[in-house]
């Protein structure tokens, strides 16, 4: 038996060692159309931009680049800014792509990265998918499991079932275990030429109105419209909720997540950027960013959430859907995010 | 639980570990806790239902062998009843008061009996018909009554064949639980290499082919032309593929631990006549209808016309066996008339000679095949109506493909490592897959571990199909 076990052992080896060497060849992939046309357009007009803004559909549907730049140039500030967002992105994605897309580009100055919660659990939307490969880089992994196990906001058994679950991904990624199905599986949705289209006319801002107008898949965009019609109770959840919430960050604890914020952020200016964090209205969750809050410098974060000060994110005119402003409001959040940022220098 | 999850993966070695180390008198019981612990992984409670029905079994198995006359006739009546009355409960309840109220509707009455909000216990199918066989062997004389209950119910409790077959017989098994079994590293090795191989069949080609075939059936209306052709002959291989694989790991964790269970496929794509695929395809339910029903009804040892009807009726009840659905009944009625034609049509003078020339061989191959293929439209899909509707897209225009590339992309994955499942079949034809590779040199057997393991790998699906048979 000792002989069996041994050659099953030998062969586990050679497995592993065969994967992870495959592993390590193989770009880190993200397959999707939208981030491929974007990231692509980027690189081709690398020298064109100084600003970029990262982050997920509450960036590339909330800020308007072609409207940022002409505030700034009225101020006189040579500002050339390309929107980055992705619907669904977020941590650790977003930083992913300034290591990816940012750090090789020495013109860019100034990254907005919308700020948002550490997701502990993977969203279904990217379970799976390419996006979800880099959750499973072993610096993320890491964190996400010292995440989770300082969380508050989990419960013993549940961190054990996340913690398990972040484990079992992290060996799948690592050894490429269904590997070949998940690198054929690019994201359904927008095509590239479209996406591309849209980087050229509006340097990669696309309202949701024009989505529901023009983008190939547009039906999917006016269903979102039509059931935040028949139900806008949502806004009025999502007020209380931001209403409710001060950013208070005496005694909020260190984190892995806010550690991690705090050393790219102090990274990112070494380097001469500046980057600003961005909370965009409407959270689900604004409880778990006061700690990386915390971390970072009071001047670069930009809060857009408050219901006090900008009424109108939470109103149905300037609304799109549930969780989203229409081109309307979204002139105003990019209004206001120039006049906190870079208005301010 | 599934053969194809992480559960699995640690409860094999595990329980094969803790097998070779118990004392034998222990083995029993390690085994029989263990296929409960599989078992209850699907629904819990339906261990109840087995375990009813074990116990039915095994005290009219002790009667039956002490009694004579109409007393031990009797005995067999009631084990078959509770075995067929569980069986045709959870399985054909709904589906006959389906038809109960289909019927009534002609004649505008309403169905008074109720529906059951029930799950099919898995595997039922296959536990029901291995339980039977013991009674009836018993009856006939050819297995003495196990007195050991433990064994008896391991017999049928089996984890490796509980849910899916092979279906055994007391002959072949109960002997066997008996048997002190050492470690042997030769037939170790060669449970390992079936079980590789059975989740080559399952992981890489099955499940992946599963997609494609999936879009068509289930969307029958929206696919046309050469989609529900191609859909139609990879269902074929999905489901060889699926349950094969099945059978492979089956045979194969049973052999690791020093069983041997019976072989259930034979290469039946290869057959050059539909009475040639039914020795080829799942062996052993074929052989359970030819010895409980078909040779009971009189077999071939009848008149013609009674020959033939035989036939139908046995087919028919193994379509109904397969589930309760019409499209069954269809593909198992669909297969009798094959074997009534083939039969009458085997008959002819010339047809016979033609048959055993190389050319007459390849157009016996290529008629077998599609009339199994023409047979599985019915088995896959959902309603009768589905498959008439599949039939009849065939032969019209439409949009082929509604699918995106990298779908397209899966689906060539999927034909190209079918391609070398029968390339391998193909060039081990002539023994069995264990002991062709047995033979090959050193280098050569690693270099196909690693290249089979590395597919599953990499190219496995790794959603946890369930194995298609499990249903029945």
């Amino acid at each position: 038996m000792g002989k069996l076990v041994f050659k099953l052992l030998a062969l586990s080896g050679i497995l592993v060692i065969l994967s992870v060497l495959l592993n390590s060849f193989l770009p880190t992939f993200w397959a999707r159309s939208d981030l491929d046309a974007k990231s692509s357009y980027l690189n081709e007009h690398r020298d064109e931009y100084n600003t970029v803004f990262i982050g997920s559909s509450c960036i590339i549907h909330h800020v308007d680049p072609v409207l940022f730049d002409s505030l700034a140039g009225v101020d006189g500030n040579k500002i050339h800014s390309f929107n980055l967002g992705i619907p669904a992105f977020q941590f650790p994605e977003s930083y992913r792509m300034v290591e990816s897309t940012v750090l090789d580009k020495p013109g860019i100055k100034y990254v907005y990265i919308e700020l948002t919660p550490v997701a502990l659990e993977i969203p279904d939307l990217i379970e799976n998918t390419p996006q979800n490969y880099y959750w499973y880089t072993r610096e993320h992994a890491d964190l996400l499991c010292r995440q989770i196990q300082q969380s508050e906001f989990v419960e013993d058994k549940g961190k054990t079932v996340l913690i398990r679950k972040h484990l079992l991904g992290f060996i799948e990624k690592s050894l490429f275990i269904g590997g070949a199905e998940v690198l054929l599986k690019s994201e359904a949705g927008n095509s590239e030429s479209w996406i591309l289209s849209q980087c050229k006319e509006r340097q990669g801002f696309i309202s949701l109105d024009t989505e529901a107008k023009q983008n190939p898949n547009a039906e999917v965009f006016r269903d979102r419209r039509i059931a935040f019609e028949s139900d806008t109770s949502i806004l009025a959840e999502r007020f209380r909720l931001a209403s409710a919430y001060r950013i208070d960050v005496a005694g909020a604890p260190s984190t892995p997540y806010s550690r991690f914020v705090g050393n790219f952020c102090r990274e990112m200016e070494s380097k001469g950027i500046e980057v600003y964090f961005v909370v965009a209205p409407r959270l689900r969750d604004y409880q778990s960013i006061r700690e990386v809050i915390s971390e970072i410098p009071a001047d670069r974060i930009i809060e857009l959430y408050s219901p006090e000060k900008y009424p109108q994110f939470y109103q149905f005119r300037y609304s799109f859907d549930r969780g989203h402003l229409n081109a309307l409001g979204a002139s105003i959040f990019t209004r206001e995010l120039y006049n906190l940022s870079l208005k301010k220098r | 639980m599934l053969f194809n999850s992480l559960e699995f993966l640690l409860f094999f070695p595990i329980v094969t570990g803790l097998y070779f180390l118990s004392p034998h008198k222990y083995r029993w019981l390690l085994l029989l806790i263990a296929s409960c612990w599989f078992y209850m992984a699907f629904v819990p409670v339906y261990i109840v239902i087995l375990g009813a029905t074990i116990v039915i079994d095994y005290f009219a198995g002790l009667y039956i062998a002490k009694q004579s006359g109409r007393k031990r006739k009797l005995a067999l009546t009631v084990s078959i009843v509770a075995n067929v009355g569980v069986l045709a409960f959870f399985k054909y309840w709904n589906f006959l008061n389906a038809n109960l109220t289909e019927f009534l509707g002609f004649f505008d009455s309403e169905n008074p009996v109720p529906y059951l909000d029930i799950l099919l216990p898995v595997g039922l199918s296959f536990h029901t018909f291995q339980a039977m066989s013991y009674t009836i062997e018993v009856y006939r004389g050819n297995q003495q009554p196990e007195k050991h209950f433990g064994i008896y119910a391991l017999y049928v409790m089996f984890y490796p064949q509980l849910v899916a077959g092979p279906i055994e017989r007391p002959q072949n098994m109960i002997h066997q639980f008996h048997e002190k079994h050492h470690f042997d590293y030769a037939k170790a090795v060669s449970g390992l290499r079936l079980i590789l191989w059975g989740f080559f069949k399952k992981m890489v080609i099955a499940d992946r082919l599963a997609v494609f075939v999936g879009s068509v059936f289930d969307d029958p209306t929206h696919h046309h032309g050469l989609s529900v052709l191609l859909a139609g002959y990879l269902f074929a291989i999905q489901i060889y593929c699926d349950f094969s694989g099945y059978t492979d790991i089956a045979i194969g964790t049973a052999r690791v631990m020093g069983f041997d269970l019976m072989r259930n496929f034979n290469l039946p794509y290869f057959a050059t006549s539909l009475r040639e695929f039914w020795t080829r395809w799942h062996i052993s339910l074929s052989a359970w209808f030819r010895d409980y029903l078909y040779i009971p009804l009189g077999g071939n040892r009848v008149s013609q016309s009674r020959w033939m009807a035989n036939l139908l009726i046995v087919f028919i009840i193994s379509g109904l066996w397969h589930g309760a659905n019409w499209t069954f009944i269809i593909w198992g009625a669909l297969h009798g008339t094959y074997l009534v034609l083939e039969i009458l049509i085997g008959k002819i003078g010339p047809i016979k000679a033609f048959v055993k020339t190389t050319a007459g061989k390849f157009t016996a191959w290529m008629i077998t095949l599609h009339l199994v293929v023409f047979a599985w439209i019915f088995f896959r899909a959902a309603s009768t109506k589905d498959a008439f509707t599949l039939i009849r897209n065939i032969f019209t225009d439409g949009p082929d493909f509604a699918f995106s590339t990298d779908d397209k992309v899966a689906l060539l994955f999927g034909i190209f490592f079918a391609g070398i499942l029968f390339l391998v079949e193909y060039l081990t034809r002539k023994k069995t897959i264990e002991t062709v590779v047995a033979d090959l040199p050193l280098s050569a057997r690693w270099s196909l571990y690693i290249c089979f393991s590395l597919a599953i790998m990499w190219f496995g699906v790794y959603t946890q199909n369930q194995f298609i048979y499990f249903q029945f």
